[in-house]
């Protein structure tokens, strides 16, 4: 299965300037990880804990705003910028930095996420 | 070999240094330039304008796909990223065969003049002073809003890696007027005449003949919505046929069934009066070239011979799809491209388009086809006829014109426009004259040379 | 540059120059249309433009796309005895007006440069969008996208000491969805422009607008056509900007100057009222995020926004030096053109109309039967304005009704524009683009939703 979805992530990861992506259940279970090289595996220390409840925080900022729901985040530093997309069953995170092109970068995860939701159909993983 | 042609040559290096597989490479420049004569704020104003425009376009091809980029930027190193660029962007095309390879070509005549490309400043005064005159000549009160002289010289090479190495160079003259009368400042005219050199304008006949056109549209009158018989000027026609209709005449268009002529070969498609050639080799034409934008020679084609439909234009990827010969008529014109005496860019990408079209003269004079015309309009200027459909409707403003009745002009259209279809148009011409102009549109690449043609009816509205 | 630049200025005082200046304007650019989901064409380009402006008595120019210092030098000639020659033809000389001589360097924003993009990334983005669009409905028929991008880096100079150098991105993407039901076509357009870089196909959600504009062409299938008459109108921020942009360009002192002309409507009219007194109109060339971004003009002068139409009145033109020493008033940086080769002219870049404080629902809830009208498709401007729309609703009893397919109306600028009872408190532009001579130049016109108390429109 680990194949497969690293066969639809690779439409993400191939994209440059990504250096990390995540793919979570909407439990806020990982079920996939990918970095780019070694030294971004150990850079990277975000639990997916730490994705699952931004998200919700997401949610719950936006719905106390007012607003309906959330499709995705996006943070940009100086440096880095960082993309969490949800759709139904699925959480994609993206980590890349400022020379990615972040249009496409949008593009591209809610691809993945469109693919991987086609995939599992609305069975749990 | 002229220094447009080494240019094209060291970008062919160039290009073989990125391995590219085939190569075609376009230089162009233009040196124009203009003396504008005109009023601001009730003052006469004064500028003079030279440009020289310089560039070039690559196509290449690369495992059998081809892409085009443009530079004005001759620096080496923006050559070199040119050449990078074309084949970043390169896409399989249907019908490219390879660029063209070398063919006879023929010399065009009247389309360069030396006193045309080294006018100097005061020869150019000198004649706007003598258009003034004549105009002046004629009547006291004619107000001269702008009168303007421009001339240009054009260069032009091609090399390719199928071995054509080719250039070309052409003169080009022209004069604008804008006319008013005194205490009738809401009437103006503007004459735009355009040759191929200085000797070929007619100062005075132009002065005079746009003197007394002011004049006689001082008398507006108005006009009734309805059908009536009309005389167009080539001016008028070019407007007509320079849109929906040139672009029917593409085998581009044909190939992909967009042109209201496809399968049409063989039909009669105009009235029998018409005979239509594409003529890049006509005698001082303005898009008279000695080969056209691919480096093919240019030819006459019959298009339209007495109303029936003929034949179609190419360029060379779009005869190999129909399995012809080329016509001559690759252009790099795209809209909204625009310039009174050639309307090519290298910045525009190749495709197919007219060069000059030609009506075979008939044997009348204006003044005869006027005269026959019981209750008619003799239409001299109408808007661009760039706003018109694909399908050829169109609807008009006319800027100038007349009323005919009983054979005379009774006086100038006050606010009306023609509404029609630039294809049932050419159905409905029942005479064609003798005396031969030429012009250009307002918003097309591509010239006319025709007589003033009559027509049945056209529909005015009010 | 600078050196080379200043020498030729240089030659031209040396000649006898009473003024000179010259621009040299290097543009890098990509444009790609995709028709149905197939590159149609992608044009990768560097222009190199540059000319020189000589006043002896009235201008002589020369344009050229070279800068090496013969042909730069060989220009100047020209220009000056162009010059020369045609002031002895006029008895009035042109002066302009004074400015303070600035040096200074403008580099790129924060932005994602568009050159630093591989053309493959900026193709995919399109693609996506166009497939979005597509497969909103099988009705769609036609979707057409036209992209482009560029980076302009200008260089001035001029014999007062000015030396600005100034670099200024641009991004457009334009969306035209053609739907079709038996005999029924309908057709609408999306407008995403900025000074910006690539960023923008982020921020602007191009994949959003897509599928937006997908979902109302396919709506307007099944619309009714307004039936023509007079109504209560509320137009949308897209047409408040076409009104706005061809009232801004009628403020331009040059074609106030041509009565005659077709934007010389407001010859004469400076102190007086020209439109309703809700109206008050901004040309502003230096707020960010706007199509039309730049700190120093054409002439090197510091832009400005201005204020032309207050409450209704024009208060004053706006104007390029000549002018500006004709109407004896100052230049506030208003001076543009497509690029080297072409002359500086006063031009609007974003015409703005002020917002109030009027909700959208404040706006149309006393209207008992009104139409609303959204989104330009086409338009000439003028004296005469005339607009098809894409699309529009009914307004009943204050409310919002039916959907309705795109209307005309006409706008006289002499009398429908004193018609405007209420503005409303949004914001948002319409970018456009001017012709002139064969180059597109960005403007654009914004501002809130306006109210007219009567408007006539047609089918």
């Amino acid at each position: 299965m680990s194949e497969e979805i690293a066969r639809v992530v690779k439409d993400l990861s191939s994209l440059y300037g990504v250096n990390s992506i995540v793919i979570l259940n909407s439990e806020g279970k990982g079920v996939y990880s990918w970095h780019r090289t070694d030294a971004d595996r150990r850079r990277f220390r975000l639990s997916e804990r730490t994705i699952k409840d931004m998200l919700d925080r997401a949610v719950e900022f936006v719905r106390l705003a007012g607003g309906d729901q959330v499709r995705n985040i996006i943070f940009r530093g100086r440096e880095n910028m960082t993309v969490i997309e949800h759709l139904e069953n699925i959480i994609v995170f993206a980590f890349a930095d400022m020379r990615a092109n972040l249009a496409l970068l949008l593009i591209r995860v809610r691809r993945v996420a469109e693919n991987l939701v086609k995939m599992f159909g609305g069975t749990s993983i | 070999m002229s220094e447009l042609l080494s240019i094209a040559k060291i970008v062919l290096k160039i290009a073989e240094e990125e391995k590219v597989d085939h190569c075609e490479v376009y230089v162009m420049n233009k040196s124009k330039t203009d003396y504008i004569f005109g009023i601001e704020a009730d003052k006469k104003t004064f500028s003079g304008i030279s440009s020289t425009i310089k560039g070039m376009a690559i196509r290449v091809v690369k495992d059998n796909r081809l892409g085009f980029a443009y530079s004005s930027d001759f620096s080496k190193e923006a050559l070199k990223s040119t050449v990078r660029s074309a084949l970043s962007v390169a896409e399989e095309t249907r019908g490219f065969e390879g660029f063209t390879s070398p063919k006879t070509i023929s010399d065009v005549k009247g389309t360069y003049d030396n006193k045309t490309a080294d006018l100097s400043v005061e020869e150019a005064m000198k004649l706007i002073d003598s258009l003034e005159n004549f105009i002046k000549s004629v009547n006291e009160d004619i107000l001269i809003l702008e009168s303007s002289l421009h001339h240009c010289t054009i260069n032009t090479a091609i090399a390719n890696t199928s071995g054509v190495e080719v250039e070309d160079k052409g003169t080009y003259a022209g004069i604008s007027t804008t006319l008013s009368v005194k205490n009738e400042e809401k009437v103006t005219y503007s004459l735009n005449v355009s040759r191929r050199s200085i000797s070929n304008l007619n100062l005075e006949k132009l002065g005079e003949t746009a003197a007394n056109e002011v004049l006689r549209l001082t008398e507006k009158k108005d006009i009734e919505t309805g059908d009536y018989e009309a005389v167009l000027s080539p001016k008028v026609l070019v407007e007509l046929l320079s849109y929906s209709f040139a672009t029917s005449l593409c085998a581009d268009q044909v190939q992909a069934k967009l042109s209201m002529f496809e399968g049409k070969i063989g039909e009669t498609v105009a009235s029998e009066k018409l005979t239509l050639y594409d003529d890049g080799t006509y005698e001082g034409g303005l898009y008279t070239t000695k080969f056209d934008d691919e480096g093919v020679p240019t030819q006459r084609t019959l298009l339209i011979e007495r109303g029936v439909l003929k034949g179609f234009l190419y360029d060379s990827i779009t005869a190999n799809i129909d399995n012809v010969e080329s016509t001559g008529n690759c252009v790099r014109w795209e809209p909204p491209t625009w310039d009174m005496f050639f309307a090519r860019s290298f910045s525009c990408r190749p495709r197919v388009w007219i060069s000059n079209l030609v009506i075979e003269p008939g044997s009348k004079k204006l003044d005869d086809l006027i005269s026959e015309v019981n209750k008619g309009v003799y239409l001299l200027n109408v808007f661009s006829g760039f706003t018109m459909s694909p399908s050829g409707d169109f609807s008009l403003p006319v800027m100038h014109g007349y009323i005919v009745e009983k054979g005379e002009i009774s006086g100038a259209i006050r606010k009306a426009s023609i509404q029609g279809n630039a294809f049932e148009i050419l159905k409905k011409i029942d005479e064609v004259g003798i005396d031969v102009d030429m012009v250009v549109p307002d918003s097309a690449s591509g010239s006319l040379i025709s007589p003033h043609i009559r027509l049945e009816k056209i529909k005015m509205i009010s | 540059m600078k050196d080379l630049l200043e020498k030729i200025i240089e030659n031209a005082v040396g000649l006898g120059a009473e003024y000179a200046d010259v621009r040299i304007q290097r543009i890098y650019s990509n444009t790609i249309r995709i028709v149905n989901g197939r590159i149609e064409r992608t044009i990768p380009s560097v222009e190199l433009t540059a000319s020189i402006r000589v006043l002896k008595g009235v201008w002589g120019i020369s344009s050229l796309t070279s800068i090496s210092e013969d042909d730069l030098l060989g220009a100047v000639n020209k220009a000056f005895k162009m010059a020369k020659t045609g002031a002895e033809r006029i008895p009035e000389t042109i002066k302009i007006k004074e400015v303070k001589p600035v040096e200074d360097k403008v580099k790129l924003g924060e932005i994602q440069d568009p050159r630093e993009v591989p053309i493959e990334e900026k193709m995919e983005i399109i693609l996506e969008c166009d497939n979005a669009a597509r497969s909103v409905d099988t009705r769609i028929i036609r979707t057409d996208y036209s992209y482009s991008d560029n980076v302009t880096e200008k260089y001035f100079c001029n014999s007062e000491g000015s030396y600005i150098e100034e670099i200024i991105p641009f991004t457009e993407l334009r969306i035209v969805v053609v739907a079709r039901e038996g005999e029924v076509i309908q057709q609408t357009i999306g407008r995403i422009a900025a000074s910006a870089g690539q960023e923008l196909m982020a921020y602007a959600d191009p994949l959003e607008v897509s599928e937006r504009l997908a979902r109302d062409t396919v709506k307007l299938l099944s619309a009714k056509s307004p039936s023509p008459g007079k109504y209560p109108v509320v137009v949308d921020n897209g047409i408040t900007g076409l009104i706005a942009l061809s009232t801004g360009l009628m403020t331009s002192a040059q074609f106030a100057s041509m009565p005659e002309s077709e934007l010389g409507a407001f010859a004469g009219k400076l102190g007086q009222k020209v439109c309703s007194e809700v109206i008050t109109l901004t040309d502003d060339p230096t707020s960010s995020g706007l199509p039309v971004v730049f700190h120093y003009d054409e002439e090197g002068v510091p832009a400005r926004p201005v204020n032309v139409i207050e409450n209704g009145v024009l208060r004053t033109y706006i104007h390029s030096r000549e002018t500006a020493y004709r109407f004896e008033t100052e230049p506030l940086g208003h001076s543009r053109a497509p690029n080297a080769l072409f002359q500086p002219k006063p031009i609007v870049s974003n015409a703005i109309i002020k917002s109030s404080d009027l909700s959208f629902e404040e706006l149309i809830e006393n209207i008992r039967e009104g139409v609303y009208l959204r989104g330009v498709v086409g338009a000439t401007i003028g004296r005469i304005i005339q607009c098809k729309t894409m699309m529009g609703y009914r307004i009943v009893d204050g409310e919002l009704g039916e959907p309705l397919r795109g209307a005309t109306f006409v706008v006289d600028a002499s009398k429908d524009l004193f018609n405007i009872d209420a503005v409303a408190n949004d914001f948002d532009i319409l970018p456009l683009r001017l012709i002139e001579g064969d180059r597109f130049y960005p403007v654009s016109g914004g501002g809130p939703h306006i109210r007219f108390k009567e408007l006539k429109i047609g089918g």
